[in-house]
């Protein structure tokens, strides 16, 4: 040690150090000083009208754009439903509700031509007013805009003949041919269609109505900063009284990390926020409340290829043998505590909330000693299976929920081999799968009315399919072409469940759980009504703020 | 000097230049974004619509082509993913990464230059043990983990301080201390060595020899030249700083150019990417170039 030297510099840096801490120490919240004893004062009247600010943190902002195609199925929380309003509103169970939609009604006599009638009276939020000329140049420029890509695009594109404006309130829209399932194109769950105001968009352009957004839902736009924030104000001219939202302001911030968020929500920075399932009884022992929309995906293995004679896949024995491999009671129960999830049962694809569910079929079973059975049958000699997994967005657990089925399988026999992938570089629906064998997960959105996903995961390709998931693609074609044509809904569910009851027995994936939306909430929030069936149509407007917010 | 000047501006050039043609043709063959635009229904002739709209249907090459002659005339791109000109996007993230980053070495400086100078002056000592333990733990403990420590002891548990994201004077603390630890640490261990050495040099044995005082030994003598390498550090370190905080800004929900580029990654939105990583190549060629200068001034003995 240096004789004679003083300990000034450390005496300086401590004394530093404390006087920044102290400065941030004083100048937080302090904690409430206890008052004297003496009677509380009467309670302040809750105010009505929408009040307080409430702060969502999301996972992503999507494409973080609120023009159009700016948004589609998957990514609208961010602002897409909370500044529009679908053509046909919803219940929060997912049923359909002209109610809460711009659609006074929707007719149809042949399943072919449809009669578009809007209610009069709603305005956007500039104070013009929504006519049939918006919602026809909507479609239109949908349709048009080559870099427009959403659900809605993609349907009008292939199916829509002309349109026709018979009044200020009143839209024809001839298809192409018959599609019963046109009513699910103009509702949120199975798709993404909202109206822009045709002057307004025209007048601002792109670059302008991006700035300055503008619809006819229950919020309006405040500002937006990128990848940070969007701030949004209850709109209390709101044309549907029963909508105007709980709280004056929404403010819904990017926080992809989930240490984060849940800090964020510890520290009561914000109200609201998503989790992963397996956080949720952690969450709810410190005092959150788990609320979210019910089904809102349907994480499954798809196997790849089955309808190609060079896979192994393309047998049936192989197929079920890989099903009842699976403890999937085990692995539903290991990765999902009550209430995020439930596990499927019956047919992949049905479920509570699609048409054609058939609560009779039952789970497929765990079964390994019938497994090895059918694989020596067919005389399996351990050739590889690849099984493709990746974090798909909104179902993060996947890849170790993966891990779990990979090993049930190779317990049972079956030669494993795990690729985890990056899902942007993978394109599972575009890959190219090599024999032997191949399975990948993935995550459905349910679907209600079940022919979308009828095409996109079933169909074979040539017949406009996507996965083209099904070993006998005639089979679907035949019965996809015959049940879109049904008009009558309830001749529809009964065909549907028929074709439940025939793919049962197919084993064209493996069904997994139907999982939930896991959000944790606050003190400051009393109630949520999102909707079910979806996992991004989620209703800010219906949060209502508890006592504890008083302006 | 206007030799080295010149010199200098040619590597930066051809850095960049080599830079961009890396980032370039990484992110092309890592992956298509085309999955993340466009719905899982989408035919396939919108596949190739958007693939064609976004310019990713010609070869790696032609489009690296096409991207010079583009940024010849001041034009970037256009995001992929919220489809404005990236350099629309970059300037706020940026200036965040800039606070932030400033934050952190004005944090490592006020803890690292007296921590560094306990250390030499109280050498074997207690002071000079726990110095170095610190530094030894800033230069080990990864700044992320430090980051979500921090967040859960001050944030969440005391809620001394807000857990992320940007905002008051208060906001800086977190944050900055996971990211400039590590700075820390660098000077007090460069600063205890560099002390050392001037401290045992001839001319502060003639100050002491002279009477001048142990303080004024310190501060006016061996101080001043034990800094110059230690500036250097901090410079350097500074450029280093603004490009590599992207882990802290991902935990601390930093709106800053690193969580941007990330971000950017995970969307494969390339003109972005691209953008921001050639930002990141400038800064710290520039602040290399800047210490490089500012050495030869603060040292006579050195020519350039």
């Amino acid at each position: 040690m240096m004789k004679g030297f003083s300990r000034l510099p450390l005496l300086i840096g401590i004394l530093a150090t404390f006087a920044l801490l102290a400065a941030v120490a004083c100048g937080g919240e302090t904690a409430p000083t206890p008052t004297a004893t003496k009677a509380a004062p009467a309670p302040t009247p809750t105010p009505t009208g929408p009040r307080g600010t409430v702060k969502v943190a999301l996972i992503d902002f999507g494409r973080e754009r609120l023009g159009p195609g700016g948004f589609g199925m998957g990514n609208r929380g961010f602002g897409g439903n909370a500044m529009f309003d679908p053509l046909i509103g919803v219940n929060s169970d997912g049923s359909s509700n002209f109610d809460n939609g711009l659609l006074k009604s929707l007719d149809t006599p042949d399943g072919q031509v449809y009669t578009l009638t809007l209610k009069q009276g709603i305005k956007f939020h500039n104070g013009t007013e929504l006519t049939s000329e918006d919602v026809r140049w909507t479609i239109d420029y949908f349709v048009n805009t080559k870099e427009i890509a959403s659900t809605a695009a993609t349907f009008f594109r292939a199916n829509l003949d002309r349109m026709e404006i018979s009044d200020k309130y009143t839209l024809k829209i001839y298809l192409k041919s018959i599609d019963v399932n046109f009513p699910t194109i103009l509702a949120p769950i199975e798709n993404d269609l909202v109206v822009y105001p045709k002057d307004y968009f025209l007048s601002a352009g792109v670059d302008g109505f991006e700035a300055k957004p503008i619809g006819t839902g229950p919020f309006k736009f405040v500002s937006h900063r990128l990848g940070e924030y969007f701030e949004y104000v209850a709109n209390e001219d709101y044309w549907n009284p029963k909508g105007i939202p709980g709280f004056k302001t929404l403010r819904l911030e990017l926080v992809p990390d989930i240490a984060s968020r849940k800090a964020k929500l510890k520290t009561g920075e914000v109200d609201l926020i998503q989790v992963d399932p397996k956080d949720a009884p952690q969450v709810t022992q410190e005092g959150f409340k788990i609320v979210g929309p019910k089904y809102t995906s349907y994480p499954m293995v798809n196997i790849m290829n089955s309808w190609d004679p060079k896979f192994l896949t393309n047998k049936l024995e192989f197929r079920k043998a890989m099903v009842l491999a699976v403890d999937m009671d085990a692995v539903v129960k290991a990765f999902y505590p009550p209430g995020t999830g439930d596990r499927a049962a019956g047919t992949p694809g049905f479920s509570p909330i699609t048409l054609g569910y058939d609560k009779s079929l039952p789970p497929y079973p765990y079964d390994p000693a019938e497994s090895k059975r059918l694989l020596a049958q067919i005389g399996y000699k351990g050739e590889e299976v690849s099984f493709f997994s990746f974090t798909f967005p909104g179902i993060p657990e996947m890849p170790e929920v993966n891990v779990a089925i990979a090993n049930y399988l190779r317990q049972a026999g079956f030669n494993v081999k795990l690729n985890d992938v990056e899902w942007t570089s993978f394109g599972w629906t575009t890959y190219k799968y090599q024999p032997p064998a191949a399975i990948v997960q993935s995550g459905t959105q349910p679907r209600p009315s079940l022919l979308g996903n009828i095409r996109v995961y079933l169909l074979g390709k040539g017949d406009g399919g996507v996965v083209a998931g099904h070993a006998d693609p005639p089979k679907i074609k035949e019965a996809y072409d015959r049940i879109r044509k049904i008009v009558d809904a309830t001749e529809r569910d009964k065909a549907l469940r028929e074709f439940n009851k025939a793919l049962y027995e197919d084993y064209w994936a493996f069904p997994i759980v139907w999982r939930h939306g896991v959000w944790a909430a606050g003190a400051r929030i009393a109630d949520w009504q999102p909707v079910s069936g979806t996992s991004d149509f989620l209703r800010w407007n219906t949060l209502k703020p508890s006592d504890k917010v008083t302006q | 000097m206007i030799g080295f000047i010149a010199a200098r501006l040619l590597q930066a050039l051809v850095t960049m230049w080599l830079v961009s043609l890396v980032v370039f043709v990484l992110g092309r063959v890592s992956g298509s974004p085309i999955e993340l635009l466009v719905p899982l229904e989408a035919t396939p002739e919108e596949r190739q619509a958007m693939t064609q709209a976004v310019g990713l249907d010609k070869p790696i090459l032609h489009q690296y082509w096409i991207y010079l002659k583009d940024i010849a005339h001041g034009n970037f791109g256009r995001s992929l993913r919220v489809r404005r000109p990236v350099t629309e996007l970059v300037g706020r993230p940026l200036f965040n990464s800039l606070r932030l980053a400033t934050a952190a070495i004005l944090l490592s400086t006020f803890i690292g230059i007296p921590l560094g100078i306990l250390a030499a002056t109280h050498r074997g000592g207690w002071l000079d043990h726990l110095a170095r333990t610190l530094a030894l733990l800033g230069q080990s403990l990864p700044s992320f983990w430090v980051g979500m420590v921090l967040i859960l002891v001050f944030a969440v548990g005391l809620k001394w301080l807000p857990s992320s994201g940007l905002g008051g004077p208060t906001h800086y603390i977190l944050p900055g201390i996971a990211l400039g630890w590590l700075v820390a640490a660098s000077v007090t261990r460069l600063l205890r060595s560099s002390m050392l050495e001037v401290l045992d040099s001839e001319f502060v044995k003639l100050a002491r020899a002279k009477g001048v005082s142990e303080l004024g030994v310190v501060w006016k003598h061996a101080l001043r030249n034990a800094l110059i390498p230690v500036v250097t550090i901090i410079g350097l370190t500074y450029g280093v700083l603004i490009a590599g905080a992207l882990t802290v800004e991902v935990v601390f929900t930093w709106p800053g150019l690193g969580r941007l580029a990330y971000q950017a990654v995970l969307w494969r939105d390339f003109p972005l990417v691209q953008l921001s990583v050639l930002i990141f190549a400038a800064i710290v060629i520039t602040l290399n170039f800047i210490v490089d200068i500012s050495y030869a001034v603060l040292d006579p003995r050195i020519r350039l």
